[in-house]
């Protein structure tokens, strides 16, 4: 069985061991008091502790969902530190409240690291460094550190673990006055891919939410309400039961639409193992009242976000006067549709859950541990101090496991039947009753002056606020929606006229983030727009980006109070023109070029891509894409490369995925109507990451909407059909 | 039901309903968690084995088709990760998340039992299992490296 075996419960808290890559992975709970009096730490942060041993524990507040952020942050302590990263365990913080409000997401874990947890634990090589030289009766200043130790200037070395007890004694300095590494220390410093989960997932032992395992367990396949907020009727219960292995069959009531954490209404049913819940799950022939969304229709709502876009919305940012671009410039005008996505992770969202003694722990693939939490504490009653998040591997995440549901449901299940609860959506749940990312219609005017520049711009953004209904105390009180607007606010170009407003929308259907969001369409829509412009003006589409990127320019714009987004025109160019180098721009025989770029606030990562479309044999095949970011220091290059082809394919995956409603219902039940690619479906994806000393940035996301655009861009120019949008079609 | 099953070169015996599918006997009633569930409906094979050496989506595989096959799952492909396969996997930093890819490998295996030196295209249009984070491109290098011997 690939989990530990787990000390008992009770009031003592403990600690599981699961094997993850090269290092074991700690799941942190409170550590048991016994063990901690027993070894001496010193720990001047809750995200580092030494031994005596020699052992060294980091605790991250990241999740690892293949985006190597495990793997990043181990590089930056391991450097900071000077000690070998082989030597430090990884420990999962769980959602114990000393974590505070843990959330992976945004791209953000690196950037985030860089700095605060490069401080923390040069915190403690500093104290070390102080405790050597006390011990030798020497001044601090000068003293080095090298592979776990503090050297002498005479050569004598006191490795950490024997300074353990000394630098516990010492005040801890203000991490603000502590020294750091230079960004050079550390290019070039990733190890044989410590920290990451390659060698456990090559052998099959690395451990996910679906491989947790209990004694006594019961696995759980829940039939969910179709419709979002309807309830059930009626269901046959006894055909469930008469399935071999069926223990329990359990409704639940789910909660009111809209709502936060939401759990739709459903029937359970508990077997002794996932086949055996599924056969009598498939035998509740459950009867449903759909409710108020049971003639929900996503066309209908598309045409209604239409309608919308004729209208002024809230305005995200207006500079210069529209109503002063000459009248002789000319005008393009273009609507761009986008549909309902899935995120559909490779591993189905599922949970374990273990309810008892007014206790309730849960292991659980997910993003954001302490909204699990906050939620169980809520739904269960429970004082907080009872309840406990872990987090093991995400089999993807993409958004999806920023939500609590499924960890919601396995709890509510458990603290009915008792014993621990593995709950398991399967394909169909996932795409039918899952969350979307938001449908939305773009509306995009331009005006272009007799010298081919843009003198004016306005960008209509109508659709569905995620912030509406997960987090309605960041939504202003005329509606506006500040994550609707960042896209608008990392536009670069220098357009002096510029009107960009938004209809955030009541969502239609359970909706949230997406690997971007709200830039997965806004600069999908940005950039085929820009391509309009340049025709218009008979320009080259990457000279006329050039050309609105003068050298030099640095602009900014603040989207909420505190959240100022600048962008800088020469790291554009940089990365435009590093794709346009790699790619040949400018064509070969028989292959149609597509290009866009694009900022994204994470905080500040700038990426371009280069499409091409084969032309040969009748239908146009997008055969290659070059992909070129700057996104500050690469901390790990191989996982930032491996992490921008991860954007390029989930764009070209998105060119064809669409969840759409008929009666309510979502219509795509399989990867047959929701497709992935296959390797021979994608096209040579190259990836370019341009050197630099910033702080990194993040990569996670920021590729998605310009490959998308660059795609879109090439077909146009193969085909001579302008996009419209997505998903293709024909 | 009782089944006897040889899986890894271990006989077992499971009490299961015959049309239980492997995936589920392997999951959950012999504890090999290494085989994956993806779909469950035999489209992205996440729950890859061989059976007698041949590339297998478990899941829509019932228990009793499995009859006297020798199963092998991602934990039985070698005694300490050493396969070649898997050398390359690691070597070629393959894994994103690494949900895909127990199954990944196993179709690999199956692949070059049949083929062993495949071209690119060749991998390609035998693997055809689905990845979400997009690790096909260095699936496709490290099976070319895997059956190249580098
Ligand atoms: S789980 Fe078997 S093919 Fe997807
Ligand atoms: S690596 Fe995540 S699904 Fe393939």
């Amino acid at each position: 069985m690939a989990t530990g075996t787990l000390a008992p419960l009770g009031r003592r808290d403990f600690l599981k061991v699961v094997p993850l890559g090269g290092a074991a992975l700690l799941l942190a709970g409170r550590l048991p008091p016994a063990e901690a009096a027993e070894a001496a730490t010193f720990s001047p942060h809750m995200s580092i502790a030494f031994d005596t041993t020699g052992a060294v524990r980091l605790t991250l507040r990241k999740v690892e969902m293949g985006q190597g952020a495990h793997q990043g942050l181990l590089t930056l302590a391991a450097v900071e530190l000077d000690l070998d990263p082989a030597r430090i365990t990884l420990v999962q913080a769980t959602s114990d409240p000393k974590f505070g409000q843990i959330l992976t997401g945004g791209s953000y874990s690196l950037a985030g690291g860089w700095m605060a947890l490069r401080p923390a634990v040069a915190t403690a090589r500093l104290m070390f460094v102080q405790a050597a030289a006390a011990r030798w009766g020497i001044a601090a200043e000068g003293l080095r550190t090298a592979d776990g130790a503090v050297l002498h200037p005479d050569g004598r070395r006191l490795a950490y673990a024997a300074l353990v007890a000394d630098a516990a004694k010492l005040p801890v300095p203000d991490a603000k006055t502590v020294p750091l590494k230079p960004a050079d220390a550390f290019a070039g410093a990733a190890g044989a891919g410590h920290g990451s989960p390659h060698a456990a997932v090559a052998t099959g032992a690395a451990c996910y939410g679906i491989d947790q395992r209990l004694p006594g367990m019961l696995f759980a396949s829940i039939e969910r309400a179709p419709v979002v907020g309807g309830t059930v009727l009626g269901f046959d219960e006894a055909a469930a039961k008469a399935v071999p292995g069926v223990v329990a069959v359990v409704p639940l009531a789910g909660n009111a639409w809209p709502t936060l954490d939401h759990v739709r209404a459903g029937v359970a049913v508990l077997a002794e193992n996932s086949w055996a819940a599924q056969q009598g799950r498939a035998r509740l022939a459950v009867r449903w009242d759909d409710g108020p969304r049971g003639g929900f229709d996503s066309d209908a709502f598309k045409a209604a976000m239409a309608a919308r876009a004729a209208t002024p919305g809230i305005g995200c940012r207006r500079e210069g006067d529209l109503a002063a671009v000459p009248k002789d410039a000319r005008r393009v005008e273009r609507t761009y549709a986008f549909p309902y996505v899935a995120h559909a992770p490779l591993e189905p969202p599922n949970a374990l859950a273990w309810v008892r003694d007014g206790r309730a722990e849960v292991w659980t693939g997910t993003q954001r541990q302490r909204r699990l939490h906050d939620a169980l504490v809520r739904e269960l009653k429970l004082a907080g101090d009872k309840v406990l998040v872990h987090a093991p591997l995400l089999g993807g995440g993409f958004g999806r496991r920023l939500e609590v549901d499924y960890g919601l449901e396995a709890a509510l299940l458990s603290a009915k039947v008792k014993r621990p609860v593995q709950v398991l959506w399967t394909r169909g749940d996932d795409l039918t009753r899952g969350l979307y990312r938001p449908a939305s219609v773009h509306r995009l005017v331009g005006w272009v002056g007799q010298d081919g520049r843009v003198l004016g711009h306005a960008h209509r953004y109508v659709g569905e606020s995620v912030f509406r209904q997960q987090e309605p105390q960041l939504v202003r009180a005329d509606g506006y929606d500040f994550s609707m607007a960042i896209p608008f606010a990392t536009y670069g170009y220098d357009v002096p006229a510029l009107d960009f407003d938004q209809h955030p929308m009541e969502p239609q259907v359970p909706c949230a983030w997406w690997r971007g969001t709200a830039s997965t369409t806004l600069q999908v829509a940005q950039e085929c727009f820009m391509d309009e412009l340049a025709a218009l003006a008979g320009t080259d589409p990457l000279a006329f980006r050039l050309r609105h990127l003068p050298k030099g320019r640095e602009s900014s714009w603040s989207y909420m109070e505190g959240g100022a987004v600048t962008f800088r025109a020469d790291l554009m160019r940089g990365v435009l023109e590093a794709a346009a180098k790699a790619a040949g721009w400018g064509g070969r025989a028989g292959v149609a070029q597509g290009i866009a770029c694009g900022l994204y606030d994470c905080p500040d990562t700038y990426t371009a891509c280069v499409a091409e479309v084969a032309m040969g044999g009748g239908t146009p095949r997008l055969s290659r894409l070059v992909v070129a970011t700057d996104c500050g220091l690469a901390v790990n290059p191989d996982r930032v490369q491996a992490q921008l082809v991860s954007n390029a394919v989930f764009a070209f995956a998105s060119l064809t995925q669409a969840i759409t409603f008929r009666r309510g219902r979502a219509q795509q039940e399989s990867f047959a109507d929701f497709p992935l690619p296959t390797a021979a479906d994608l096209p040579e994806v190259e990836a370019v990451v341009l050197p630099s000393t910033r702080p990194p940035s993040g990569i996670g996301e920021p590729a998605t909407p310009v490959v998308t655009a660059a795609i879109l861009n090439a077909l146009a120019k193969a085909t001579g059909r302008r996009p419209a949008g997505l998903p293709l079609v024909g | 039901m009782r089944h006897g099953l040889l899986v890894n070169g271990e006989r077992r015996e499971v009490e299961a309903d015959p049309d239980m599918p492997l995936l589920w006997v392997l999951r959950d009633l012999l504890g090999l968690v290494g085989t994956k569930f993806g779909c469950g409906q035999g489209q992205c094979g996440a729950c890859t084995v061989l059976l007698d050496g041949v590339a297998t989506r478990s899941c829509g595989l019932p228990l009793s088709a499995v009859g006297t096959a020798a199963v092998t799952t991602i934990e039985g492909l070698s005694p300490d990760g050493t396969h070649p396969l898997q050398r390359a996997w690691v070597e070629h930093g393959v894994a994103q998340c690494g949900y895909c890819q127990p199954g990944m490998i196993m179709a690999a295996a199956g692949l070059l039992r049949q083929q062993p030196k495949p071209d690119a295209d060749g991998v390609k249009a035998a693997i055809t299992n689905l990845c979400r984070c997009g690790s096909q491109p260095r699936m496709v290098q490290a099976v070319l490296a895997a059956a190249g011997g580098r």
